[in-house]
């Protein structure tokens, strides 16, 4: 047998090595993409994962701002409104203590929580801690995380009360619950929601109440002629 | 169609109008609502409930007195109890725990957590 019949078995040996090498290549790199693929299927995931969380979350506050705004309007007694007023509140917000005014220039306390009465003296408006949120027409937060220990003269928060462009009154958060350590986002949604709608919630109570006690349909008569 | 059925137990309009808000996004419950523990057991009665959540502050029947008829009824004596509590309340929490509630909320609440509790009891 010659040299070189003897090294054909061999270089046919190495061809096969070689074949096998290139197969393993391909099939990492089919790995390789493989991976990357599944990759960013996870990050799909995710990300869809988080999107939906927070639709779910936006869903939720608009659910709660339908509801406050809701049951807020939907009672014709002041009292009740007021009740509501507690309610949204303290099981909404998560306040534990509050005053609320109404009136100018010295506005009066007509509900409260979680204060003594001796606390719940007539504050000014164009000074002291009403006066920014007269002057503002807005809510006003103090911010921080954990929030601040509040007082009557210091609160958390002071939200106007507005009728038509006009500050008729406030509520002034003092504390809120202990778990309560920040404000949410929803949370000063819901205030700028009672800024705009307690108010007017109240009066049209009050009036409904008036109108019951004299003529309903009547008085509903001629608001009629008025728009004619 | 509903394959569970809940009932939600509080006397507050808001919270009771967000809870059932929240439930209503699944489509397999269907909600039953009442104002306090008497209105509760009144609907109990003679119906099938899957899961019950309820307030502890309430009138007349209380969520706490609520649980312990509950559980002393052999028809629901394995239902899934949720409470709902305010977070100062750790107290209410634990004796709703010990009378055989299965889990607890706190208030504020949030419909995503109500919602992922209540798909955790029911193994949705």
């Amino acid at each position: 047998m010659t040299d070189r019949e003897e090294a054909r078995p061999a270089l046919r040996g190495g061809e096969a090595v070689q074949r096998m090498r290139q197969s393993l290549e391909r099939v990492d790199r089919e790995r390789q993409g493989l991976v990357k693929v599944a990759a960013s299927l996870e990050d799909f995931v995710r990300t869809q994962d988080a999107r939906f969380a927070e639709l779910e979350q936006e869903l939720n506050d608009t659910a709660l701002l339908y509801v406050a705004s809701y049951q807020l309007q939907a009672r014709d007694e002041p009292r009740e409104v007021l009740r509501h007023l507690r309610e949204l509140l303290e099981q909404l917000i998560g306040v534990e203590s509050f005053a609320l005014y109404l009136g100018g220039p010295e506005a009066k306390v007509i509900a409260s929580r979680g204060l003594l009465a001796a606390q719940l003296a007539p504050q000014r408006t164009d000074q002291g801690p009403l006066a920014p949120a007269y002057v503002k027409k807005a809510p006003i937060l103090v911010e921080g995380e954990p929030l601040p220990t509040g007082t009557l003269s210091t609160p958390l928060a002071v939200v106007p009360l507005l009728l038509a462009e006009r500050v008729v009154g406030a509520i002034s958060i003092v504390k809120l619950f202990p778990h309560k350590q920040a404000w949410a986002s929803v949370d000063v949604q819901l205030l700028n929601l009672l800024a705009t709608h307690a108010a007017s919630a109240l009066l049209a109570a009050h009036l409904v109440r008036q109108a019951q006690q004299s003529d309903l349909l009547g008085t509903l008569a001629t608001l009629g002629e008025g728009l004619e | 169609m509903a394959r569970f059925r809940c009932l939600v137990v509080e006397d507050s309009q808001v919270m009771r109008q967000l809870l059932v808000f929240a439930l209503q996004r699944v489509r397999e419950i269907e909600v039953t609502e009442a104002d306090d523990g008497v209105d509760a057991l009144r609907k109990l009665n003679g119906n099938r409930f899957d899961i019950i959540i309820t307030d502890i502050n309430m009138p007349i029947m209380d969520g706490l007195k609520l649980v312990k008829r509950i559980r002393s009824d052999e028809t629901y004596k394995d239902v899934p109890i949720i409470v709902v509590t305010t977070e100062g309340s750790q107290e209410d929490r634990q004796r709703a725990l010990a009378l055989g509630a299965n889990a607890y909320i706190t208030k504020p609440i949030q419909g995503p957590q109500v919602v992922a509790k209540v798909r955790e009891l029911l193994q949705l």
